[in-house]
């Protein structure tokens, strides 16, 4: 027979802290000059690799948007060794997977592979990345499929949202563009993606990030074979003009018929990753709408029932990130899931976060880095983010510190310096008709149409 | 370049059985001080009578307005205060409830989830403001996106003939706001047992440290009877299904197909999970190949085997450019599964096939987050094959089930299951404003 326990009716004490182990990092240089950042993880006979490229949209030249996309896409379309079927077909059956991605400020070149079967993989990459071939049949059919695909995207309300958003936040910076335009792919030529590849990757543009099962000697000798070759450019970035600080609260309805729900994405430009107050706005914004149990969350979804999805978020850009609220309402209640919104805004202006907002906030954050880095995936892009965003060498290591040193006191700062619900840009996307009046309150209205 | 010899990977599990019937799995892993707990409770969609479809959903969402202990919005405080993530999802066959913690706070998290297990209490206010939050993420989700409707909802009540598997797992908003108190209590009381469940513990612990928790906080919840068993049996098709649909979202065509396939472990089931591969798995699979290459046709081609306990379904899923009929698409489709059927697949493809479902336990399948690198996914991992399959060991077996099918295997099952009989053909038409043209 079991002894009857009673119910226990408080929250159990934790019991005592296991330490975190960062992840040993060990940096090599390739012959060819590339830099390699291994992290050792016996755990699964399993390897993830991330070769970041210095390139991203905001090196697109004015007139051709898309076209880090464009080439990042083409990257793995075939090599002048092998067609693109040939080429997805030797990637495939290792089991592995290489793809390659643009975002605002890097290219990044993805893959992963068992651990048996890693060095073959490398040669692929290498060739990839070294000789994509730009077949103008590929490049056409890429144009094309792109162009379709942008018409598609301006179905969907939450591309609509982001879309209009990055302009109106961005204004004249290159990062106010988050897709191509039909008439810039419609201008790209195989010539015009082979010079920007050939300008901008290389081994001085580039790191490589290996997280898995590997022996480094084994690894070395792969990697000096598969980047054989690869010289450096001598690669230069173009400094951009800062976008500008906005000065009032404006309104920007993108008209969506048939709609049924309106998405709304507001805010402003936050200060860049590398600057003391970005943690401490993370922070901020983990109280805010980071988290299920955050403000925004527990007023506007768990006491109002207005939406699904309410939060916020903090994005991580090299030259200007951006903080931003978005929910997800249904047309009646627009204009009180606003002010409802604002108004968190401002009352965190004025009274900054108790004392247990910030702890929970900091321990969420503290948490979930060791839950991040318990994938090779998380300690992958963790590690390329460092170096593509200009971060202090020892940001892992010092992490954890650094969110325990916030004070309630750097956060009320913070929040007063940067945050402003008087000078948000609130995009609505959704019928126009419907939800003008109830957004006028809170500015200017623009409306533009969605297609 | 030669292909080393394959590098062995086990997960180590342990299965007690308490006396009240809760299942309990737990895997220990040192490596980083991070603890998953999952507790997968015998109840979805699939549950729901007439009338009261979504309502497993609506009660998931339950789950987090409170119990004796635990006031409203506190579960989310409780674990995100002190480090860790946590959410729920309801499916067709099962809901599962999770949280990732530091692995300090194990004992936080099955007090939390030992507590709503207990003695769940629900008010009016409370269901009421979550019936309002459901329906904004049927918008969100479903009627304010292309294609939604049609390819996640439609294409499974016209597929399925038998109600338990063809209604929707968000289900109909007259049939949620005719949900009552009582209903929640009642469905709380025959499905949240600790019988009905299965609790699964993964990372940094220690077992016996662990197992003492479980039966401090779970061991005496009254079990419950057993619920009554659902029939998802489905009748054999004579003839082929076909549907039209005008999406007023969409601007561009696209049509979706499926076919009626065996339940989860039936021989079967593994030489589609190889055809899956085989048809949809990366860019040259045969699919990709044909419709978005040679044929440049399509934009995307997605779909495969989707598995259920009881039978499932094999998808194909094709967005098309306007110039281009459906008939081309549907010729398309068909050419390259008869092409199976009488030649096969071919020695390179079952070998790409393999290594992809080795790599893929690793990987996890959706964006990482659930691979058996991580303590969430292999705690899911061992969770649903305690419950489905009564045998955690599955996680380390079934792999090689099939590493065993052979081309024939694929062929026959092909022959026998992707026919035009036993399948389902929607059309969706675009009714969005058409696309401009410059």
């Amino acid at each position: 027979m079991k002894t009857m326990v009673p119910v226990v009716t408080t929250p159990p004490p934790p019991s005592a802290l296991r330490p975190l182990v960062l992840p040993r990092r060990e940096e090599f240089v390739t012959a060819g000059g590339l830099r390699l950042i291994l992290v050792e993880d016996n755990r699964v006979p399993f390897v993830t690799l991330r070769l970041v490229v210095r390139v991203g949209s905001a090196h697109d030249p004015a007139d051709l948007p898309g076209l880090a996309g464009l080439t990042a896409h083409c990257l793995t379309q075939g090599t002048r060794k092998r067609r693109s079927f040939q080429f997805a077909k030797a990637v495939e059956e290792l089991g592995a997977t290489l793809e390659a991605h643009a975002n605002r400020d890097f290219t990044t070149v993805s893959a992963t592979v068992l651990a048996e079967n890693l060095s073959t993989l490398l040669q692929l990459m290498g060739e990839t990345v070294l000789t994509p071939a730009f077949a103008p049949d590929e490049v056409e059919l890429a144009k094309e499929n792109t162009i379709q695909t942008l018409r598609y995207q301006r179905t969907q309300p939450n591309f609509l949202a982001r879309e209009r958003y990055a302009q109106v936040v961005f204004g004249k910076h290159p990062y106010s563009r988050i897709a191509p335009t039909e008439q810039a792919v419609s201008e790209m030529t195989p010539d015009t993606l082979r010079e920007f590849h050939d300008r901008y990757y290389a081994p001085d543009n580039s790191l490589l990030v290996v997280v898995g099962a590997v022996d480094d000697a084994q690894l070395q000798k792969a990697l000096d074979k598969a980047f054989a070759g690869w010289r450096p450019q001598g690669v230069r970035h173009e400094a951009h003009e800062p976008p500008p600080s906005r000065q009032e609260r404006t309104v920007h309805i993108v008209d969506r018929p048939g709609s049924v729900q309106v998405n709304l994405l507001m805010g402003h430009l936050a200060p860049r990753p590398n600057e003391p107050d970005f943690l401490p706005l993370e922070v901020v914004n983990t109280a805010l709408g980071g988290r299920a149990g955050s403000r925004l969350f527990l007023n506007v979804r768990e006491q109002k029932g207005f939406a699904y999805d309410v939060s916020s978020h903090l994005s991580e850009h090299r030259e200007a990130s951006s903080f931003s609220m978005s929910a997800q309402v249904r047309p009646e209640v627009v204009g009180e899931a606003v002010e409802g919104m604002l108004k968190e805004v401002e009352t965190l202006r004025r009274d900054g976060l108790t004392a247990n907002e910030l702890d929970s906030a900091k321990n969420y954050l503290n948490g979930t880095f060791s839950i991040r880095l318990s994938t090779q995936g998380g300690i992958a892009s963790e590690i390329a983010a460092i170096e593509m965003l200009e971060l202090p060498k020892d940001s892992m290591e010092t992490y954890r510190e650094r969110v325990q040193a916030v004070t309630l006191q750097t956060v009320h700062d913070v929040v007063r310096g940067r945050l402003s619900a008087e000078c948000m840009a609130i995009v609505a996307v959704g019928e126009a008709e419907q939800i003008r009046s109830s957004l006028e309150p809170f500015g200017k209205v623009e409306v533009r149409p969605a297609m | 370049m030669a292909v080393q010899k394959a590098i062995p990977f086990h997960v180590p599990y342990a299965l007690h059985t308490l006396h009240n019937g809760l299942r309990v799995v737990l895997s220990e892993d040192h490596s980083v001080p991070v603890v998953a707990v999952v507790v997968l409770y015998d109840v979805g969609a699939r549950n729901e009578p007439h009338g009261r479809t979504g309502f497993a959903h609506l009660f998931e969402h339950m789950m987090f307005q409170g119990s004796a202990n635990v006031k409203k919005g506190e579960f989310y405080t409780y674990v995100e205060d002190n480090g860790g993530v946590l959410n729920g999802m309801t499916s067709s066959d099962f809901t599962i409830y999770f949280e990732v913690m530091p692995s300090n706070q194990l004992e936080l998290a099955l007090w939390l989830e030992a507590d709503r297990m207990r003695s769940l209490q629900v008010n009016q206010e409370n269901l009421d403001n979550q019936r309002e939050v459901v329906k904004e993420e049927k918008r969100l989700r479903v009627d304010n996106q292309p294609f939604a409707y049609a390819r996640g909802i439609l294409l499974y009540e016209l597929a399925y003939d038998n109600f338990a598997n063809a209604h929707s797992v968000i289900g109909s908003m007259e049939d949620l706001d005719a949900a009552t108190l009582e209903d929640v209590q009642r469905f709380f009381r025959t499905y949240y047992a600790p019988n009905n469940a299965v609790l699964a513990i993964a990372g940094d612990f220690e077992e016996q440290q662990a197992l003492e928790w479980v039966r401090k906080h779970f061991g005496d919840i009254p079990p419950q009877e057993p619920p009554q068993p659902v029939d998802v049996s489905e009748p054999e098709r004579s003839v082929e299904r076909r549907a039209t649909y005008t999406d007023r979202l969409a601007n561009l065509p696209a049509v979706a197909i499926a076919w009626k396939v065996p339940p989860r472990h039936s021989p079967e089931r593994y030489a589609l999970a190889i055809l899956d591969r085989v048809l949809f798995s990366g860019e040259s699979a045969r699919l990709h190949q044909r419709l978005v290459k040679r044929e440049k046709s399509a934009l995307g081609v997605s779909g495969g085997l989707e598995d259920r306990r009881g039978p499932g379904l094999f998808t194909t899923f094709v967005v098309f450019k306007p110039d281009r009929s459906f008939e081309q698409i549907e010729r398309s489709i068909d050419a390259e599964v008869e092409a199976i059927q009488q030649k096969g697949v071919r020695a390179s493809e079952l070998q790409r096939a393999r290594n992809q479902i080795r790599a893929e336990r690793f990987r996890g399948v959706w964006g990482g987050l659930y691979g058996l690198q991580t303590p969430l996914g292999r705690a899911m991992e061992l969770a649903y094959h305690t419950l489905f399959d009564g045998d955690p060991a599955l996680v380390n077996t079934e792999l090689q089930r099939y590493l065993d099918v052979t081309a024939d295997e694929v062929r026959e099952a092909t022959t026998r299951f992707l026919v035009p009989r036993n399948r389902t053909v929607l059309h969706i038409l675009p009714g969005a404003t058409a696309v401009h043209e410059e």
